[in-house]
C-alpha cells in the first residue's frame, strides 16, 4: 500500500511536470507517434516493391514492428525513471534516494512515470488488435495467450536490461548513452529474426535475449516457435534478472557518490 | 591569423572533451554501428531472391547503406542541442561578453563533433566491409567523388543553418527540447537517412523535393551512385545553395531578434 | 547531565580512485586508450563521539574530507575501513529504521521538483516516510511557522528565490522529524538576513526537538552563532576536537577567521 501511494503521488507529479511544459511534451508525443507513423510508411513502401520480406508478409513483418514497439513502450511506462539516471546521479538525486527509506530499484523506475507514453501505447495497441484480425489463422484464443505470455516474458527481459544499464550509470557516472545502447540493439527485433544470420540470431538469444525479448511474441503467435522455445525464454529472463540484480547490488555498493 | 587560431583552439578543446568521455564516446559510435548492422541485414534480406530493389543493385544498396552511416556522422552529428540549453540556462552570456562570433564557435564546436564521429565511422564502415565481405558500388570516375564532397559540404552547412535556427528557439521558449525533437526525426526520414527516397510513392517524393532534407543525405548519395543525371545534379546543388542563403538569413534574423530578446536568465 | 551518544566514528578511512588526465589533445588521445589513476586519502582515521542533542561545527578547507565524512555517517559511502555507529546503527547498512531517524541536507541540492509547487515534494516525502496524516499536518504548521514559508507553499520552486528554496528544502527534509540532522553547507548562497533567518531555525530545531546536529559551514557566524563545540578537520585528519569556548579561549580576541587559519597550520 505505501508503495502503492508512493507511485501514485510520482505519477500525480510527473503528470503535472508535463502539463507544466506542455510545447516540449506535445513536440515529444508528436515525434513518437511521427516515428510510428514513419516506418510504418517505410513498410509499406518496402512491400511496393516486393511481397514478402524474409518470409513474411507485410501484416507479418508490420506484428514484428509493433510487438517491439509495444514492448519498448511498456519498458518505458514502468521503468522510465532507468532513461534520467545519469542526470540523476550527477545532479545528486541519486544521494537523496539512498538516504530515504524506499526500496532503491522501485524509487529509481517509477522516479519519473511519463504519460506521453499511454498516448503512444494505445495506437499500437489498436494496430496489434487490428493485425491479428487481418493475419489468417491469428485471431485465435491459443495465438493470443502465447503473444501475451511471451509479451510478459520480453518486459522481464527488459526490465533486466534497465537495471543492468541503471547499475552501470551508478558505478561509472559516466555512461551517458548505455541506455540508448539497449534501445538501438532491441532495435535489431524491429524487423523479423530470419533476415538475420545464424551467429547473430544466436546471440540475438542467446547473449543478449533481444530476439526473445521482442520478436519471440510475434512469433509465437505466428505459430513459428517450438515449445522449447518458452524454456529457453523463461531461462533467459530468469539468468538475465539474477545477473542483473547481482550487478545492480554491486554497483550500489561500489558508488562514490558525486562530490558536493 | 589569431581569430583562426582562437577557433581552431575551440575545435581542439572540444576534440579533448569529446575523447575525455571515452565511454561514452564508444557507446555513441556503437549505436551506429548497430543502426548500420541492422540495415544492412535488412536489405540483404530483401535482396536475397531478386537482383535489383527499386531500380538499386545489391552493391548500391549497401553503398546507400554504408553511406547514409558515413553521412550521418558529418551532416547530422551535431551539439546545436547545447544551443538552446545555453541561452536557457544564461550561460550564453558568457560568450556574448567575449570577442567570440557565437555562430563561429558552435560552428568549431560541431566540427569537433562531426570530425571524431566521421573518424569512428570510417572505422566501423571499414570493419563491416571486411567481415562481411561487402561488394560496393565505386563511383566510376573521379569527378563523382568531387561532386559528392561538395555536396556533403553544402549539406553540412545546410543542417548546420537549420540546427543552429532551431536553437535559438531557446530565446523564445525553454521548452524548445520537444519540438526540436520532433524536427530532427522528422528531417532524418525525409533526409533518406534511413532508407532511398526514391522507395517512396512518386507524389511524396515530388512533395518532399520542395524541403530541404533529402539535400542532406539522399542528394549526395545519389551523386555517389552515380544515379543522378547532370539536370538532377545541378537542380540539387542550386537547391543546396539556396536553402543556404535562405537559411543563412533566418538564422541571422532568429540571432538577432532573439539575443534582443534575450534576458540572461539562470539557474 | 545523561550521556548519549548518538555519533560515534571510529578509525574512518574513505579512499579514492581518481582518473589521471593528461592535458592537451595528445594527452586526450592518450587517456582514451590508457587511463592511470592514483589513490587520494579522504579521510585518515576519524574518530569523534557526539552526544544527543550537540550542535557541532565541523569544519576545515575546501577538500579536507567534511563532506566525505558526512556521506559516511549518512550511508551514502561505505568507509574503506572504520567504524560508524548512529543511533545505534551501521549508517552503510541503508536500513529503514534508520533512514526514518534522520536527514541530510546539502546546500547546493534540492529534493524539490524545479517545475512543481513545494507542496508536492513534502507530500512525496509524506509518503516516503509514511508520516500519518495528522502528525503531518501539524508537522507542517510548525516547520511552516517557524520558517515563514506559508505563502510559497503553492509557487512552483522554480519560482522562488534562493533563500525561500532553503528554507523549503529544510522544510521537507525535517517532515519526519529526524533525531540526527546533517547539514552540509545549508547557508551557502543566501543574502545575509536569509542567514541569519535559517541559523534561528537550526538553533530552535535543536532546543524544541533536542535534535543532535552536526553542520559543515564556511560561514564563520555560522560557527559562532550556532556551534557548541568544534571539530576540525584537515587534508582527511581531524586537527582539534573542542568545546567553542575552549577554542575561542586559546585564541583569546583574534577573530574567528584568523584563529581557525593559526589552527589548520598549526597541524
Amino acid at each position: 500500500m505505501k508503495y502503492f501511494r508512493i507511485w501514485w503521488q510520482l505519477a500525480l507529479m510527473s503528470l503535472k511536470t508535463q502539463m507544466s511544459n506542455p510545447i516540449a511534451s506535445g513536440g515529444y508525443l508528436l515525434g513518437k507517434l511521427f516515428r510510428l507513423v514513419f516506418f510504418i510508411v517505410f513498410l509499406m513502401a518496402i512491400f511496393r516493391h516486393t511481397s514478402q520480406l524474409a518470409g513474411y508478409s507485410l501484416e507479418e513483418a508490420a506484428l514484428f514492428f509493433l510487438t517491439f514497439n509495444a514492448i519498448d513502450i511498456l519498458a518505458q511506462l514502468f521503468f522510465r525513471g532507468i532513461y534520467g539516471i545519469r542526470s540523476i546521479v550527477r545532479d545528486g538525486d541519486f544521494d537523496y534516494f539512498l538516504i530515504q527509506p524506499t526500496h532503491l530499484i522501485w524509487r529509481v523506475c517509477f522516479n519519473t512515470v511519463d504519460f506521453l507514453d499511454v498516448g503512444t501505447l494505445i495506437p499500437v495497441a489498436g494496430a496489434i488488435v487490428y493485425l491479428f484480425k487481418r493475419i489468417p489463422g491469428l485471431c485465435t484464443l491459443h495465438s493470443a495467450f502465447l503473444y501475451s505470455v511471451f509479451l510478459m516474458n520480453g518486459l522481464l527481459i527488459a526490465f533486466a536490461m534497465h537495471l543492468a544499464v541503471a547499475a552501470l550509470a551508478v558505478w561509472t557516472q559516466e555512461m551517458d548513452n548505455t541506455i540508448w545502447i539497449y534501445r538501438d540493439l532491441i532495435t535489431l527485433g524491429r524487423f523479423p529474426p530470419s533476415i538475420y544470420d545464424r551467429p547473430l540470431r544466436l546471440a540475438m538469444t542467446y547473449f543478449i535475449p533481444i530476439a526473445v525479448m521482442v520478436s519471440f511474441p510475434a512469433q509465437a503467435a505466428l505459430g513459428k516457435l517450438s515449445w522449447h522455445a518458452l524454456g529457453v525464454a523463461i531461462l533467459m529472463s530468469g539468468l538475465s534478472l539474477i545477473a542483473s540484480l547481482s550487478f545492480w547490488t554491486f554497483a550500489t555498493q561500489r558508488y562514490t557518490s558525486v562530490s558536493s | 591569423m589569431k581569430t583562426l587560431r582562437k577557433y581552431g583552439f575551440v575545435f581542439s578543446l572540444y576534440w579533448q572533451e569529446g575523447l575525455a568521455q571515452r565511454a561514452s564516446f564508444v557507446m555513441e559510435r556503437f549505436r551506429a554501428l548497430v543502426v548500420m548492422t541492422s540495415l544492412y541485414y535488412l536489405w540483404s534480406a530483401l535482396l536475397r531472391n531478386q537482383t535489383s530493389f527499386a531500380g538499386y543493385s545489391r552493391p548500391q544498396i549497401l553503398t546507400y547503406v554504408f553511406g547514409m552511416s558515413l553521412l550521418r556522422s558529418i551532416v547530422f552529428a551535431s551539439r546545436t542541442d547545447e544551443i538552446a540549453m545555453e541561452i536557457n540556462q544564461g550561460r550564453l552570456s558568457g560568450y556574448l561578453l567575449k570577442p567570440v562570433y557565437y555562430f563561429v564557435y558552435t560552428f568549431s564546436r560541431d566540427l569537433a563533433e562531426k570530425s571524431t564521429n566521421f573518424i569512428s565511422s570510417i572505422i566501423e564502415i571499414s570493419g563491416l566491409y571486411l567481415i562481411f565481405h561487402v561488394v560496393l558500388a565505386w563511383p566510376r570516375s573521379w569527378q563523382t567523388w568531387v561532386l559528392f564532397i561538395l555536396a556533403v559540404t553544402l549539406a553540412m552547412f545546410m543542417n548546420y543553418l537549420l540546427n543552429f535556427m532551431v536553437g535559438c528557439w531557446g530565446f523564445w521558449t525553454s521548452e524548445s527540447s520537444g519540438p526540436r525533437f520532433l524536427l530532427a526525426l522528422i528531417m532524418e526520414f525525409t533526409a533518406g537517412a534511413f532508407f532511398p527516397l526514391d522507395i517512396l510513392p512518386l507524389h511524396i517524393q515530388h512533395i518532399l523535393q520542395w524541403f530541404p532534407s533529402p539535400y542532406l543525405v539522399f542528394f549526395p548519395l545519389n551523386i555517389l551512385l552515380e544515379k543522378a543525371d547532370m539536370h538532377q545534379i545541378i537542380n540539387g546543388f542550386t537547391a543546396q545553395i539556396i536553402w543556404i542563403i535562405g537559411l543563412s538569413l533566418m538564422a541571422r534574423l532568429v540571432w538577432v531578434r532573439g539575443s534582443a530578446n534575450y534576458g540572461a536568465e539562470g539557474a | 547531565m545523561v550521556i548519549n551518544p548518538v555519533i560515534v566514528a571510529s578509525d574512518l578511512v574513505k579512499t579514492y580512485r581518481v582518473p589521471q588526465k593528461k592535458p592537451g589533445l595528445a594527452g586526450a588521445f592518450n587517456n582514451f586508450f590508457s587511463r592511470e589513476y592514483r589513490n587520494v586519502e579522504a579521510v585518515k582515521n576519524v574518530s569523534f563521539t557526539i552526544q544527543e542533542g550537540e550542535l557541532v561545527g565541523f569544519l576545515g578547507p575546501n577538500g579536507a574530507g567534511k563532506t566525505t565524512t558526512l556521506k559516511m555517517l549518512s550511508g551514502l559511502l561505505h568507509p574503506t575501513s572504520g567504524d560508524v555507529h548512529v543511533l545505534g546503527f551501521i549508517p552503510w547498512r541503508r536500513e529503514a529504521a534508520y533512514q526514518k531517524k534522520f536527514t541530510m541536507v546539502m546546500g547546493q541540492r534540492t529534493q524539490l521538483w524545479w517545475d512543481l509547487p513545494a507542496w508536492d515534494s513534502f507530500l512525496l516525502n509524506k509518503e516516503i516516510f509514511e508520516i500519518p496524516n495528522s502528525e503531518f499536518d501539524k508537522t507542517i504548521k510548525e516547520l511552516a511557522d517557524l520558517l515563514e514559508i506559508q505563502d510559497l507553499l503553492d509557487t512552483p520552486v522554480k519560482k522562488l528565490s534562493l533563500g525561500q528554496r532553503m528554507k523549503a528544502e529544510l522544510a521537507c527534509s525535517l517532515l519526519h522529524h529526524p533525531k540526527v540532522l546533517l547539514l552540509d553547507e545549508p547557508t551557502i548562497g543566501l543574502d545575509v538576513i536569509m542567514q541569519q533567518k535559517v541559523r534561528q531555525f537550526i538553533l530552535d530545531y535543536n532546543q524544541r526537538y533536542k535534535a543532535t546536529i552536526l553542520l559543515t559551514s564556511h560561514n564563520m557566524e555560522d560557527v559562532s552563532e550556532l556551534c557548541t563545540r568544534l571539530i576540525l578537520i584537515n587534508h582527511g585528519r581531524i586537527v582539534s576536537d573542542e568545546s567553542f569556548e575552549s577554542f575561542q579561549a586559546r585564541y583569546g580576541k583574534t577573530p574567528l577567521t584568523e584563529a581557525m587559519r593559526a589552527a589548520f597550520q598549526q597541524k
